[in-house]
């Protein structure tokens, strides 16, 4: 190793960082080399003097002022900087905000909202012209029976009269006939009801009739009325009367019973007379030799077949009405809201305030969706400046943020 | 607050480096305050614990030597020691002062000398001086502080060593001449 690089290595090995082979090294040549081990000398000398060298203290006023001024550091200019620009920034963004805001509500609220109300009740109303037409015509038709009632009675309480000297009603012919009003919310299952009612009992349809008698396009609702007659056996009137009361809510009922028997057996005597007179006479034909004799008589027995099939058709009449009694039903259908009790005003109100309730809402939804549809552009603007004005004074204040440090 | 803790840590030693820097006390506790508000303001843009003192050193000698470059222009001499080359001039206040007993003063001179000595140093074999030797860095700290190789640490320190030597015979001889005068 030449003395200029063991010279070098001197530095290292006083630090001890010279690795094993060049410290061996090192020694060897030191103790054979009078040159490198006088440099050798001078470096330790130097090393313990810069080593001798002592610390000096901090003055002891110098760590307060640091102190001091670090803290006014802290408190002021650039924390200050970034303080001001963004408290007067708020202001301005919170502003800027409020005004979008108020510009977008204003643009909403722009069109009044309450027009539509009295819109909602001419809708209702015709509904209400047609239940009370309704109801005229039920009440005039029980308002007929009642006087049909009223004339027969007459009859009847004279009949009745003579009849209680007769005996018991069980012999009696009596023609039962009822009318029912319902008010339904189901009409076809309940015309279907009815039919298997009918058929179960043993009776039949006389008659049906179906018509819509209310019909609001836009909802798709049609209201249906219809008017059955039918005829039931008359032991089963009363149950079947029953059932049929069940199916829906009974808006009238009124029953009439005829009693005939009285016609009946008077009817029945002219018949056995009749016949008498038809067998007399064929007798008497018989025996006739004279031909105007035979015309007369054949003249006269028309004429009484004639009355026989009359009475008999009565008889066989009143057969069946005895038989089958008759119900009249009046069926109409109700929307669900509107059920209707005996008493009227009240819950006809009460319909009309839920038919109400539920529309306007309906509407009001409707109309506000179609004026967000209308301001649509206007209100996608307004998000836009929103967005854009928040962008905005978040890369102002990032701004500053850098600037700060 | 916690960063007056951190000050308490490393006020003394950077003070020090200063001071070694600059050899005048003024100088030395500007400097250190300087540092310490440097790092106070920069500490948001430090990343690891585990390197601070690492990087508050590394702020020490580069606000140092940043400062002595303002004011020489020159890497080597400070203001209030005026250099010119290694050759050996002699210090102003060094010729002045008068002699007392010869070992006293010659403790005291060689002390002083060595001072100086340091002070005639080159920029990057004084720093490396004050941080291995006066400071006690390791190698490697001194490698990372000043952002260089180990090699090079090893090579400055070696250098810088030898010069500060050849400076202090240069004075010795000349003290040395003086005495003898």
């Amino acid at each position: 190793m030449t003395c200029e690089k063991i010279q070098e290595n001197i530095s290292l090995y006083l630090d001890g960082i010279l690795d094993e082979e060049e410290r061996k090294k090192l020694e060897q040549h030191i103790n054979e080399c009078d040159q490198c081990a006088l440099e050798f000398t001078h470096m330790l000398d130097i090393m313990d003097m810069l080593h001798s060298i002592p610390q000096k203290d901090v003055p002891h006023k110098f760590h307060k002022e640091l102190i001091k001024k670090i803290d006014q550091v802290n408190n002021s200019s650039s924390d200050n900087k970034k303080n001001k620009i963004l408290r007067s920034l708020k202001p301005i963004a919170a502003v800027f905000l409020l005004l979008l805001f108020i510009g977008t509500s204003a643009i909403l609220i722009l069109t009044p909202m309450g027009r539509m109300s009295k819109s909602i009740r001419n809708d209702s109303a015709p509904q209400e012209m047609i239940e009370s037409k309704a109801e005229n015509t039920v009440t005039s038709e029980s308002y007929d029976r009642e006087v049909t009632f009223d004339t027969e009675e007459s009859k009847l309480s004279e009949s009745s009269r003579s009849f209680s000297e007769i005996g018991s009603l069980q012999g009696q012919k009596i023609i039962k006939t009822a009318s029912l009003s319902l008010e339904v919310e189901e009409f076809d299952s309940v015309i279907q009801d009815i039919r298997q009612l009918v058929e179960s009992n043993g009776g039949y349809v006389a008659s049906a009739e179906t018509y819509i008698y209310s019909s609001n396009y836009e909802k798709k609702e049609y209201l249906k009325e219809g008017h059955m007659k039918i005829r039931i056996p008359s032991e089963k009137y009363g149950t079947a009367q029953q059932q049929l009361i069940e199916m829906g809510h009974l808006k009238h009922q009124s029953e009439n019973s005829e009693n005939i028997t009285e016609q009946y057996i008077d009817t029945q005597s002219r018949i056995r007379m009749l016949k008498v007179q038809e067998e007399r006479l064929l007798a008497i034909m018989e025996q006739a030799t004279k031909v105007e004799d035979l015309i007369k008589l054949e003249q006269r027995l028309n004429e009484v077949r004639t009355d026989l099939e009359v009475f008999q058709g009565r008889i066989q009449n009143w057969d069946q009405l005895v038989t089958f009694s008759t119900i009249e039903i009046q069926i109409r259908q109700i929307k669900k809201a509107s059920l209707q009790t005996v008493s009227p005003n009240f819950t006809v109100k009460m319909k009309d305030g839920f038919i109400d309730s539920i529309n306007h809402a309906q509407s009001s939804i409707e109309r506000f969706l179609i004026k967000i549809a209308r301001h649509f552009i206007q209100i996608i603007f307004g998000i836009l400046l929103a967005l854009i004005g928040i962008w905005t004074i978040r890369v102002i204040y990032k701004k500053i943020k850098m600037k700060g440090e | 607050m916690a960063f007056e803790k951190l000050i308490l840590q490393h006020e003394k030693r950077v003070y020090n480096i200063a001071y070694r820097m600059f050899y005048n006390e003024s100088d030395a506790l500007d400097m250190t305050q300087e540092v310490f508000l440097r790092v106070f303001q920069k500490i948001n843009q430090f990343e690891d614990n585990a390197a601070f003192s690492t990087w508050l050193y590394r702020i020490t000698v580069n606000t140092c030597i940043d400062e002595i470059r303002k004011r020489t222009g020159k890497e080597t001499y400070s203001m209030d020691e005026p250099r010119e080359t290694e050759e050996g001039n002699m210090i102003r206040q060094y010729s002045v002062t008068e002699k007392g007993p010869e070992e006293l003063y010659l403790e005291k001179e060689r002390m002083e000398a060595l001072h100086e000595a340091i002070q005639l140093l080159p920029e990057e074999y004084k720093t490396v001086i004050i941080l291995r030797d006066l400071q006690n860095f390791s190698y490697q700290e001194i490698a990372d502080i000043l952002s260089c190789s180990l090699g090079t640490v090893k090579s400055r320190i070696a250098r810088g060593r030898m010069q500060l030597k050849n400076i202090l015979l240069q004075q010795k001889r000349e003290l040395f001449n003086k005495t003898t005068v």
